[in-house]
């Protein structure tokens, strides 16, 4: 997993104030041998998008707070719908 | 950088241009509105979503550092954007930084084709005009201030 101790600090004290869980992390930052990259999130759970929406804002708020500018992509479960990528993440991602 | 005057000019035309764009918008939005490609929705939404990142951009990056000097005599010419954004929460034109950073998430969000369910980007679009009032509060109040300190004339 390629983060920083405060790159993961940040994620999961954000996670847990904004959703009550911790993040994980799927897609090229969990591949040691790769370089750069986003940062993709994946919040487990059954969240409506009424809850989604305005959460992942605040999530995102204080990452960019505390990490600065930084290119973090955040998907957040349904708990229903089924696409390639929430497959993806539903199956490979690992908690931050 | 810009004279102040031209920057709340170039304010009002975003804010034009979003008003524009929501007034031909069906509302409330909702998933269904997603669930068969509308042309004339794409088209409203790309410009709603252009302009309400070109609004932000315009105040974050330009308008709050020329009215921190030019209105309050602040030495920001060089300040980070973050230390602007406290600045004009201690003055008490911002509500708080924090709500500034969700609004630059939705700025983001909107324009970066985030991968949102049909119901999510319903969701995100109404909150975000809910922020394009928001901004234009701000905007008023930044304008009044600039004139009352004879930053830009009446």
């Amino acid at each position: 997993m390629r983060l920083t101790q405060n790159e993961r600090d940040a994620i999961r004290e954000a996670g847990l104030h904004h959703f009550g869980v911790t993040p994980k992390l799927f897609g090229s930052r969990l591949d040691d041998a790769a370089r750069g990259g986003d940062i993709d999130l994946f919040i487990p759970g059954a969240w409506p998008a009424t809850e989604a929406v305005p959460r992942r804002l605040r999530f995102c708020a204080e990452l960019a707070a505390r990490l600065g500018e930084r290119k973090i992509d955040v998907l957040v479960d349904d708990g229903q719908s089924s696409n390639a990528i929430l497959s993806v993440a539903r199956a490979q991602a690992e908690a931050v | 950088m810009k004279p102040l005057v031209d920057l709340f000019r170039e304010c009002d035309a975003h804010r034009l241009a979003l008003a524009e764009a929501m007034a031909r918008c069906p509302r409330p939005l909702s998933a269904e509105h997603f669930a068969v490609r509308n042309p004339d929705l794409v088209a409203t939404l790309d410009q709603f979503a252009y302009r309400f990142a070109k609004l932000q951009d315009t105040l974050s990056t330009q308008l709050f550092r020329r009215f921190a000097v030019d209105a309050l005599a602040e030495p920001a010419e060089a300040a980070p954007v973050v230390d602007l954004l406290n600045l004009l929460e201690r003055y008490g034109f911002l509500p708080s930084s924090m709500r500034w950073q969700e609004i630059r998430q939705m700025r983001n969000q909107i324009t970066h084709e985030y991968a949102m369910t049909p119901a999510e980007l319903a969701v995100a679009l109404e909150l975000a005009f809910a922020m394009v009032g928001e901004m234009g509060d701000l905007v008023g109040r930044l304008r009044e201030a600039a004139i009352r300190h004879r930053a830009i004339p009446a």
